[in-house]
C-alpha cells in the first residue's frame, strides 16, 4: 500500500492532537531521579567456568526497582579503565588461587593499602574463609577478593510528572515569583523497596550473581517555580554534591542478600551465607523542569504573540512553546 | 523539523487503537484493616490469560513527599501494595519480553481494591541517528516517550527506564528499541556534543511493523561568561539561568526532559566568577543570575548559529 507524502504530517499532526487532549494545560514539573551504586565488592563469583569460558572477566547488569539490566555501565569492575564502557569483573573467581600473587586476576585488597575495606564488617561478615587472614592494610599476599575503582554508577532512572499549580509572575520581571515547581519546595523523595540483582551478561543467558536488598532511600528538594534541584546541588549539575563521596552516610548498605540458589541471608546473620557480592546505593542525581503552561509576556517574542492573537482561532499562542499553534484539525491547519 | 518518521499505515488505524488503548480495566473495592491502603492484583498475558510473574512500580504524592514503591509478583502473577498513604497511586508494571501498561488507582484511607493488569508483547522499532552533514552518530542515547494523561495537582506520572527502552546508537548509527505496539510515542536522541532532538510523534500498529525514525543532532554554541560586581570583583556562587525564549522545539502531550534541561539551562559561578554552557541552541534567551546579596540580573541574549558567542558579562548591583 502507497501513501502520498501528505499522509506523514497529517499523521503526525493527528497524533499530536490526541496527545495533546490528554495534556490540555495542566501544570506540570517534570523530573528525572538517577539511583547510584557505589562501593562494589565481590568475594565469590563461580559464572561462566566451564570448558568453554577461556576468559573469566564480563560485564555486569543489574535489575533493579528502578530500571532493568542494560549491558552498558550499570556496575562497573576493575578489568580496564573506568572511562570505557562495560568495565569487567572476574566472574569465575572461584577458580583462581588465593591469593592472587600478581593481583591480576584478583584485586583487593590492594598491594598498596589504599582502598578502604567494605564498611559492613569485612572480612567478617562473609562466609568465606580465603579473606578472614588480609592483613589490614598493603603488603604482599593480599589479592583474594574484588573491588571497583569506577565511582558511583546509575542503575536505574525514574522519570516523573507531578501535577503542580500555575507558574505565576506577580511583579512583571519575568523572573516566576510563585507556583510551579516550588509548590515542592521542602518535600522528600523516598525510593522504597530497594534491590539490585546483579546479573553475568552472557549472549548464551544471563547468569544470576546475587540479590542485595537495601533500605528506603531520601533525598530533600529545593525548588523555585521552575525547577527543583536535591538539598545538596550546591553547583545546579543535578548530582549529589557528595556522590563521589564514598563514605558519605547517605550511602546505605545492604540488609538481605539472595544468592543464585535461592538461599537468603541477613546482614546481620552469622556468616551471611547468601552473601556473594556487596554494594552501596543512594539516589544520586535529581532535576526537576517546569514543563508550562507559562504565563502571557513570557517569551522573548512580544510581536510574534500579540500577531498571533491577531489572528484568531484556530491559532492560539503557545507560551510553553513559544510558538503560534493551529489548533483546528488536520484539514483546515498545515502541517508544522 | 530535524526529525523524520516512514510510514506505512492509516488514520483510522490509529484512532481505533488509541481508543482501545483508552479502555478501563476492571477493579472491585473492599475494605480493608491495614493502615493506609492497599492495592493486590494480578498481572497476565492479554492474549493467552496466563499470569505472568512480573513487578509492578508505584508511585503517590502524600504528605510532603514522593514516594515510590515495588512489589513482585508470584509465579501466579498475583502482587500486594500494601501501606500506600495517597488517595492517587500510579502504577507501572516491569516485565522483561512485555510492553508496559500503567493503571491510575484512586484509594482511600484503609481500603483494598483488586485489578488486572493485561500486558501485550512489545515491538522493535528501528532507526539512526546522523549529524546534519549526514554520517552516522554513534554512542547517542535514545529513548522512547509516551504520553501520559494530564496529572492533577498533587498526582504523579511515573516513567521507569526499562519502558523508555534507553539504548545507544551502534557505529552505524542505528538503534533499535522495543515498544508498545498501541501506544503513540515520539523518540528523543542525544549525545554529549550535540543538541537533543525529539521526532515526530508515531505509532508503531498503525504506521506498520516497517516504521523507521531517522534523527538529525545539530550542534549547538558555547556560552561563557563572568559575574563581577561593580568594582569588578568576581562573585562567587551566583545562579546563572540560560532561559530559552525564542521559539522552543516542543511537542505537545509529550513531555521530553532532556529538551526540558536544554531549555533551562543551570550554572554556578567558580570562584573566578566564570559559567560556561555547552550546546546551546540557536534561539533567543534570557540570561538570569541570582544572588542573595545583589540584585536579579536579566538581558535577553541573541545566539547566533554562525558566529562565536563574544563572552558574556553581567554586573551585579548590591541589593538595597
Amino acid at each position: 500500500m502507497k501513501h502520498s507524502h501528505r499522509t506523514i504530517p497529517l499523521l503526525a499532526a493527528a497524533l499530536a492532537a490526541f496527545a495533546a487532549q490528554s495534556l490540555s494545560g495542566q501544570a506540570v514539573c517534570s523530573f528525572s531521579i538517577s539511583m547510584v551504586n557505589h562501593n562494589r565488592y565481590a568475594y565469590d563469583t563461580a559464572e561462566e567456568c566451564s570448558c568453554c569460558h577461556s576468559i573469566p572477566f564480563g560485564n555486569w547488569g543489574v535489575s533493579s526497582n528502578v530500571g532493568s539490566k542494560q549491558d552498558t555501565n550499570q556496575f562497573q569492575g576493575w578489568s580496564g579503565s573506568c572511562s570505557q564502557v562495560k568495565v569487567q569483573w572476574n566472574s569465575c573467581s572461584r577458580e583462581y588461587v588465593k591469593p592472587d600473587l600478581d593481583c591480576r586476576r584478583l584485586n583487593f585488597p590492594d598491594p598498596a593499602g589504599q582502598v578502604p575495606y567494605p564498611g559492613n564488617g569485612y572480612p567478617f561478615t562473609d562466609s568465606y574463609g580465603h579473606n578472614n587472614s588480609v592483613p589490614i592494610a598493603g603488603g604482599t599476599h593480599t589479592c583474594v577478593d574484588q573491588y571497583s575503582p569506577c565511582g558511583p554508577n546509575v542503575y536505574g532512572t525514574v522519570g516523573s510528572h507531578v501535577g503542580v499549580s500555575a507558574i505565576q509572575d506577580w511583579d512583571g520581571d519575568n523572573i516566576m515569583d510563585t507556583g510551579g515547581c516550588k509548590d515542592l519546595d521542602g518535600y522528600q523523595i523516598g525510593v522504597q523497596q530497594n534491590f539490585m540483582t546483579v546479573y553475568e551478561l552472557d549472549w548464551e543467558g544471563d547468569d544470576l550473581i546475587n540479590s542485595l536488598y537495601f533500605p528506603t532511600v531520601w533525598v530533600t528538594l529545593r525548588c523555585t517555580p521552575e525547577t527543583c534541584l536535591a538539598l545538596n546541588d550546591n553547583n545546579f549539575d543535578g548530582w549529589l554534591d557528595d556522590i563521589h563521596n564514598r563514605g558519605s552516610s547517605e550511602y546505605v548498605q545492604p540488609y538481605l542478600y539472595q544468592d543464585n540458589h535461592g538461599r537468603i541471608s541477613y546482614a546481620t546473620d552469622s556468616g551471611v551465607l547468601a552473601k556473594r557480592i556487596d554494594a552501596t546505593i543512594r539516589i544520586g542525581r535529581v532535576s526537576g523542569y517546569y514543563s508550562g503552561p507559562y504565563p502571557p509576556g513570557y517569551c522573548g517574542n512580544p510581536s510574534g504573540e500579540e500577531q498571533c492573537i491577531n489572528q484568531g482561532w484556530p491559532y492560539q499562542w503557545d507560551s510553553t512553546a513559544c510558538v503560534c499553534r493551529c489548533q483546528g484539525s488536520p484539514s483546515i491547519c498545515p502541517p508544522e | 523539523m530535524p526529525s523524520k518518521i516512514r510510514t506505512k499505515s492509516s488514520l483510522a488505524a490509529l484512532l481505533f487503537v488509541a481508543t482501545v488503548a483508552a479502555m478501563p480495566m476492571d477493579m472491585t473495592a473492599q475494605p480493608s484493616s491495614l493502615p493506609g491502603g492497599k492495592i493486590t492484583g494480578r498481572l497476565l498475558d492479554r492474549d493467552t490469560r496466563k499470569p505472568l510473574a512480573g513487578e509492578v512500580g508505584a508511585s503517590f504524592v502524600a504528605n510532603g513527599r514522593i514516594i515510590f514503591k515495588h512489589a513482585q509478583a508470584t509465579a501466579g502473577g498475583e502482587f500486594v501494595l500494601d501501606g500506600v498513604e495517597a488517595e492517587k497511586v500510579y502504577l507501572t508494571t516491569k516485565l522483561d519480553g512485555y510492553a508496559v501498561e500503567h493503571e491510575s488507582v484512586a484509594l482511600r484511607s484503609g481500603e483494598t481494591k483488586t485489578l488486572e493488569l493485561a500486558l501485550v508483547k512489545p515491538t522493535p522499532l528501528r532507526g539512526r541517528v546522523r549529524n546534519t552533514a549526514g554520517r552516522p552518530l554513534a554512542g547517542a542515547t535514545v529513548r522512547v516517550i509516551y504520553p501520559s494523561d494530564a496529572p492533577e495537582r498533587g498526582e504523579i506520572r511515573t516513567t521507569y527506564q526499562w519502558e523508555t527502552g534507553e539504548t545507544a546508537t551502534d557505529a552505524r548509527g542505528g538503534f533499535v528499541i522495543q515498544v508498545h505496539p498501541e501506544k503513540a510515542f515520539v523518540v528523543e536522541a542525544s549525545h554529549p556534543d550535540f543538541l537533543r532532538a525529539v521526532s515526530a510523534p508515531g505509532q508503531v500498529k498503525a504506521l506498520g511493523q516497517e516504521t523507521a525514525v531517522d534523527l538529525t543532532l545539530e550542534s549547538g554554541v558555547t556560552l561563557a561568561g563572568i559575574v563581577k560586581d561593580g568594582e569588578g570583583n568576581a562573585i562567587q556562587g551566583a545562579e546563572v539561568r540560560l532561559i530559552e525564549t525564542g521559539a522552543r522545539r516542543a511537542t505537545p502531550g509529550f513531555v521530553s526532559h532532556a529538551l526540558l534541561e536544554q531549555q533551562l539551562r543551570l550554572a554556578s559561578s567558580g570562584a573566578d566568577g566564570a559559567f560556561r554552557f555547552d550546546q546551546v541552541s540557536h534561539t533567543t534567551k534570557m540570561v538570569v543570575i541570582i544572588h542573595p546579596r545583589y540584585k536579579p540580573f536579566r538581558q535577553a541574549v541573541n545566539v547566533n548559529r554562525d558566529k562565536a558567542q563574544s563572552p558574556f558579562n553581567a554586573v551585579l548591583e548590591p541589593q538595597n
